[in-house]
């Protein structure tokens, strides 16, 4: 199990605790936003749509 | 001395030990949703108001180097006669290289500004449409050229710069500024075509052969359509009416525009 793992490794009273999940789960979406989606975006463009004719060369 | 432990084969631990792996699962498939979410939010909202920063901070540095802005802001320029310069775009380009700076009256018209972004070369993803705005289709003409200056750009997300190319209709101006000259092209027609139907960028456009010798210069933007889901692409044809010197003023079709909001 994941998430109780991890809420067992984390130190301190339970409002620290509280803190630091947050903290986490910041700090995973900001690594994604930062590098992760930029990475795989060009495999998946769901949303921007290709404006660009189809030229060969 | 320990609590007895049941023997591995009991109920009990196969009973546990499914509702673990289901547990395991369901935290993975939170994640996964959660990482998914992440992406469509990054996509919608976070490359726009990143791309937008970084087109606007690339028309600062043009403005600071190749394309310097009109130095008589407040005077009219009048048309010249004669055919358009073109030394402007002597010399190759490379990807990524800047060309002119395109100004569409319309785009700024809610709060009149002088709506502008540089065209640069190429029309790669990642090193111009996503992060210096529009493009220049290699193949197609520079302006002032007999042909057509064919450039793209996004109209959802990374900064939009097309968001609004359906506002444009006939009649309306399109302004391309190099170096030294203005040039001042009418919108002459709106087409919506498929991806593959290329031949609108064509130095006559509609011409399928590529072949027939232009006479008029002309301007093609292009973008997506429907917004997002793109089967399409909406194209605008505009046609050159006239030119002007930059060291005169900037043309009738930009004056009295208020500037546009700096990176």
């Amino acid at each position: 199990m994941i998430f109780p793992a991890i809420w067992r490794l984390l130190p301190g009273p339970r409002w620290v605790k509280v803190l630091l999940v947050l903290l986490l789960i910041l700090a995973l979406f900001a690594a994604c936003f930062r590098w992760v989606y930029p990475a795989i975006a060009p495999w998946i463009e769901v949303i921007s749509g290709d404006p660009l004719f189809e030229l060969e060369s | 001395m320990t609590a007895p432990v049941p023997p591995a084969s009991s109920p009990r631990t196969r009973r546990s030990a499914g509702r673990a792996l289901a547990g395991l699962v369901g935290e993975l498939l939170m994640i996964g949703g959660a990482f998914a979410i992440g992406f469509v939010v990054w996509q919608m909202w976070w490359t726009d108001f990143q791309g937008e920063r970084d087109q606007l901070e690339a028309l600062a540095d043009l403005r600071g180097g190749a394309i310097a802005a009109a130095a008589a802001p407040d005077a009219v320029a009048p048309p010249q006669d004669g055919a358009a310069p073109t030394d402007d775009f002597a010399g190759d380009f490379a990807q990524g290289d800047p060309i002119a700076v395109l100004h569409v009256p319309v785009f700024g018209r809610e709060d009149g500004t002088d709506w502008q972004r540089g065209v640069y070369e190429g029309v790669s993803w990642a090193d111009v449409l996503n992060t210096l705005g529009v493009g220049h289709y290699p193949d197609t003409q520079m302006p002032g050229e007999p042909g057509n200056f064919g450039v793209a750009a996004h109209r959802t997300t990374y900064g939009k710069p097309f968001a609004n190319i359906d506002w444009l209709v006939e009649g309306d101006p399109i302004v391309v500024e190099s170096e030294r000259y203005w040039y001042v092209y009418e919108v002459s027609d709106v087409q919506i075509l498929l991806p593959w139907e290329t031949e609108a960028l064509a130095p006559v456009p509609g011409d399928r052969t590529w072949q027939e010798k232009p006479s008029a210069s002309i301007v093609t933007l292009t973008s997506c359509h429907p917004k997002t889901f793109s089967t399409h692409r909406y194209v605008v044809h505009g046609e050159l009416q006239y030119w002007a010197l930059k060291s005169e003023g900037v043309p009738a079709e930009l004056a009295g525009l208020a500037p546009q909001e700096a990176a």
